[in-house]
């Protein structure tokens, strides 16, 4: 089975499975039910709210429903890893939505009356479990395809960047979104009106807290040199650097906007090396086009091969501030070379600029 | 933006570092409005002095090419594209005269023969 098709599976059998749990109680005990049924319950189990039976039906079946529909579109669209944080978010909580709309369902099973229907409190760790469970299995289903899915240029036609002894290079690039900054600016705005209006205080924070992630990750800038790749948001924080050495493989690849986030501009992700042929400190790199794949075919040239490099005698003479520069030969000149055994695990790196907006870590 | 240096090259690193920032300018990978990398990090990348940047930042900005300002970053200006494809012309005619022999008087008067 192939990594998408197994997504696929896993993804929609949780979503088929997350629908059943959801609907099923209440279709099968519909004409057991009280009306209005008990949709609301203490700590102890008891019921302390309720709502007409037709409306919590819809409500909380619904919901699960909805969380399961969701689950199967975004399993069908995902079509890169960066997205299997939010595809075991998504599972997760259609999980628990869908343990919790059948659990109300059945608790109001043959009551008179919905002061007489009772949740076990195991009910509620049913619900986490489930929650729990469906997250794991969607996201190991998102990351098994890692090393076996990427870049479908063949080797032969990857760009290369070609670096002579001496040379060293660096690549920089920063995605703007269109619209992050707009509403971040717009939020602040709207949270210093309300701040001075009669509204409570937490209104005006709470736009406030909206805005501001929106501000802070509206631009995203990325950096790759000699010292490995380093990732910032706008104002310069929060930021990631990922040193040379955990670099395995670097390629480019393309995101839609409409994957979960709104598009992605680098992740950084951890999986097994050595999965694809070529992938490995000094080995050559996956890429596709344009700039990514320019700045893919950068750090391809930089892989460092374990062992001792050999200077130029310039960089030699102007150690320790060219010294990196040796160690960018000793990259260049070992590309080819096969993966080293003691790889276990290793930094796997996938630069976009085109449709960045967002970036997605999943360590 | 892909900034490369030689180190083994005669020319010094700072101009270097301008001269491809330059180009990045001239064919419209950097627009104007954009921040180029602060120097630190740019300087990190390349595996150079931080003043090794700082100096070709402030002879871009000598050559009208960007704005820096305190807190605000290294922001190229606008027009710069169009000033940088000149620059970038006149280096290399420059570079082409000095190559042939040609001084700076002999360069002068080709320039005037090409203007009239």
């Amino acid at each position: 089975m192939s990594p998408a098709s197994r997504r696929r599976a896993v993804t929609g059998g949780l979503a088929a499975a997350a629908a059943l749990v959801a609907g099923v109680p209440w279709i099968s005990v519909w004409g057991e039910l009280p009306d209005p049924v008990a949709t609301h319950f203490a700590l102890g189990g008891d019921a302390d709210g309720h709502l007409p039976r037709l409306v919590a039906a819809a409500s909380t079946a619904g919901l699960g429903l909805v969380g399961a529909v969701a689950l199967a579109v975004l399993g069908a669209r995902a079509r890169a890893r960066p997205v299997a944080g939010a595809t075991a978010l998504v599972a997760g909580l259609a999980a628990v939505l869908a343990v919790l709309s059948g659990a109300v369902a059945l608790a109001n099973r043959g009551v008179g009356s919905w002061h007489d229907a009772r949740l076990a409190g195991w009910v509620v760790l049913l619900a986490w479990a489930a929650m729990a469970g469906a997250a794991v299995m969607a996201l190991r289903a998102m990351r098994s395809d890692a090393a076996t899915e990427g870049s479908t240029t063949p080797p032969g036609a990857r760009p290369r960047l070609k670096l002579g002894e001496g040379d060293r290079a660096a690549w920089t690039g920063t995605a703007t979104s269109r619209w992050a900054l707009p509403v971040g600016a717009a939020s602040g705005a709207l949270a210093v009106l309300v701040w001075f209006t009669s509204a409570p205080a937490w209104v005006a924070l709470t736009i406030l807290a909206t805005g501001l992630p929106c501000l802070a990750f509206g631009s995203l800038r990325v950096t790759a040199g000699v010292r490995g790749v380093r990732v910032a948001a706008g104002p310069g924080w929060p930021r990631v650097s990922v040193p040379l050495e955990r670099i395995a493989v670097a390629e480019a690849i393309d995101l839609q906007p409409s994957t979960w986030g709104g598009g992605v501009t680098a992740a950084v992700e951890r999986s097994p090396a050595g999965r694809r042929g070529c992938c490995g400190p000094g080995t050559p790199c996956a890429s596709s086009s344009s700039t990514a794949a320019q700045n893919a075919g950068l750090r391809r040239t930089r892989c460092p091969r374990p062992g001792p490099a050999r200077p130029t005698p310039r960089t030699a003479q102007n150690a320790p501030d060219r010294a990196s520069g040796s160690q960018l030969q000793a990259g260049h000149r070992a590309a080819g070379s096969a993966p080293p055994a003691g790889a276990a695990r290793s930094r796997h790196i996938r630069p976009r600029r085109k449709l960045g907006r967002v970036l997605t870590f999943a360590p | 933006m892909l900034v490369k240096v030689d180190a083994c090259s005669t020319e010094p690193i700072f101009r270097q570092v301008a001269a491809q920032v330059r180009a990045a300018v001239a064919t419209g990978e950097v627009e104007p409005g954009d921040r180029l990398p602060p120097a630190r990090e740019l300087a990190g990348a390349l595996g150079v002095n931080m003043h090794t940047v700082l100096r070709a930042y402030a002879l871009l900005r000598d050559e009208g090419l960007v704005e820096m300002r305190r807190r605000r970053g290294v922001i190229v200006q606008g027009g710069a594209p169009a000033r940088a494809r000149l620059l970038g012309l006149a280096t290399d005619l420059t570079a082409e005269a000095r190559r042939q022999g040609m001084d700076l008087v002999a360069t002068y008067r080709l320039l005037e023969e090409a203007w009239s």
